[in-house]
């Protein structure tokens, strides 16, 4: 195992041969205290000692301690984490209303602020009705759960997230995986569907990719043999659309979507997730969405900012049209520079390098040493021929950022990538 | 394997279990090439042949 540590991954450890259930497979400890490995692992969950502005400050792994960086990473899409105004609504419902919601909102933590923010995504969304989750991921887990069971056909594009299919398997439901924004094997799997009750889930914006959504010939599709349509908006909900409405928005075809998922940890800037839908399926969904009923209801304060998130981000185009812009710049730049961004359509920018872990890692500590913060995203997240770093366009970068960013990924990737 | 019906999740199931019956472990990212039962049979044999990996 030794001399191959490199050629595992978190992929190899997934089931645990240990006899006993309370320490990792016999293999696994061998591996990730090999000097490599240790060496990538440290990458991984560097603190950050500042909000998560474009230029912040980490505590780098490089030599442990305090870099300026320009921040190319956090998914603080519109600036809105920090924005003054949802800091100072934060604040106020704090005094008001404290912490924490204590309680389930079944019993005691509905307050009027989580009715209210309910009210204005649904209307935001177009919906009738909306569902608030204390985390993103327990809002994709508690929506599928909640809406299949056994004997059910739950058909997902296989780039979704790891939360809709924990969904998918929590539910009972068989899953089907189509090739990735494909009708026709989107099709082929719906035949197999027949005279079952089905859901088929496709994200907005696919968060490893940054592509969109094929989402006109997807419904048609879904529409001929009229399955329940599901989308995931978490990486597209307050940037697509003429209103910021979504991708759903940007397609015209938010009205044929049965069910929209969003989440507030990534353009809105704080924590949580939302589902929007017709009344009777969500008054239903809250006798039977675990991560809703059983879990305490987001705290005021958060809902107070993503509340004033939302009225920010949509009272006016100025925070998408700033983003539009600096991912028009940003993707000029490398285009130029003739990396390989894939398919992207969006915010979410991947520059593709291959198959060498070791390059992707050797890259990333030395974007860190000249002032970048990106993060390499190494199998099995994306398939082990297309490692990647992932940019992640915010509307507060400025020219000048942006310009030092494409030096430094000139010199360091474009270069590396050459020689 | 999709072609009897099993999704991804169902396949790193099939894999993981037999690997741990035969007592070997391929790295996941050896498998990624690998089309049909046959060619995993025919790496899996690799491997016992090899005396674990």
């Amino acid at each position: 195992m030794a001399d191959k540590a490199l050629s595992f991954s978190l992929a190899d450890f997934f089931f645990n041969d240990s006899p006993d259930v309370l320490a990792p497979p016999s293999d696994f400890q061998s591996w990730i205290e090999h000097p490599k490995i240790q060496e990538a692992m440290r990458l991984f969950g560097q603190q950050l000692l500042a909000a998560p502005r474009a230029g912040t400050e980490v505590l780098s792994s490089l030599d442990g301690s305090r870099h300026k960086v320009i921040n190319m990473t956090s998914y603080n899409y519109l600036g809105l984490s920090s924005h003054p105004e949802v800091i100072q609504a934060a604040k106020d419902a704090l005094d008001l209303y404290g912490m924490g919601a204590s309680g389930a909102p079944l019993l005691s933590g509905t307050f009027d602020l989580h009715v209210e923010f309910a009210r204005r995504l649904a209307e935001f969304k177009q919906k009738e009705d909306c569902l608030l989750f204390s985390s993103g991921l327990g809002g994709n887990v508690g929506a599928i759960q909640g809406l299949l069971r056994k004997g059910d056909m739950f058909v997902l594009d296989e780039k979704c997230h790891k939360s809709l299919i924990d969904g998918g398997t929590l539910s009972g439901a068989k899953m089907l995986f189509f090739s990735h924004n494909d009708p026709s094997s989107l099709e082929a799997m719906l035949e197999k569907c027949k005279g079952k009750r089905v859901l088929v889930a496709f994200e907005g914006v696919y968060s490893m990719d940054g592509d969109l959504v094929r989402l006109p010939e997807i419904m048609k599709v879904c529409a001929h043999y009229k399955a329940a349509t599901y989308i995931d908006e978490a990486h597209s909900t307050l940037m697509f659309g003429p209103n910021g409405r979504g991708v759903a928005e940007h397609f015209g075809l938010e009205h044929e979507v049965g069910m929209s998922f969003g989440t507030l940890s990534k353009s809105f800037g704080g924590v949580g997730g939302f589902i929007c839908s017709n009344a009777r399926i969500i008054q239903y969904l809250k006798g039977y969405s675990s991560p809703w009923n059983f879990s305490c209801a987001p705290s005021p304060p958060v809902v107070a900012g993503m509340m004033k998130a939302l009225e920010v981000a949509t009272r006016d185009s100025s925070l998408r049209d700033a983003l539009w812009k600096n991912v028009a710049y940003l993707k000029k730049g490398l285009q130029d520079l003739k990396l390989d961004l894939g398919s992207s359509e969006s915010q979410v920018i991947p520059i593709i390098i291959g198959s060498s872990g070791e390059k992707l890692i050797q890259f990333a500590y030395e974007i860190q040493r000249r002032g970048l913060f990106l993060q390499p995203v190494d199998f099995p997240a994306v398939p082990a021929d297309s490692r990647r770093f992932r940019i992640s366009v915010s509307s507060q970068f400025t020219r000048e950022q942006m310009d030092t960013a494409l030096t430094i990924i000139e010199d360091v990737i474009a270069r590396g990538l050459r020689a | 394997m999709k072609d009897y019906g099993a999704n991804s999740l169902d396949m790193i199931e099939v894999v993981s279990t037999s690997m741990r019956e035969l007592k070997i472990k391929v790295p996941r990212s050896e498998l990624t090439d690998i089309n049909n039962i046959d060619q995993l049979a025919d790496k899996f044999l690799e491997y016992v042949n090899k005396g674990n990996g």
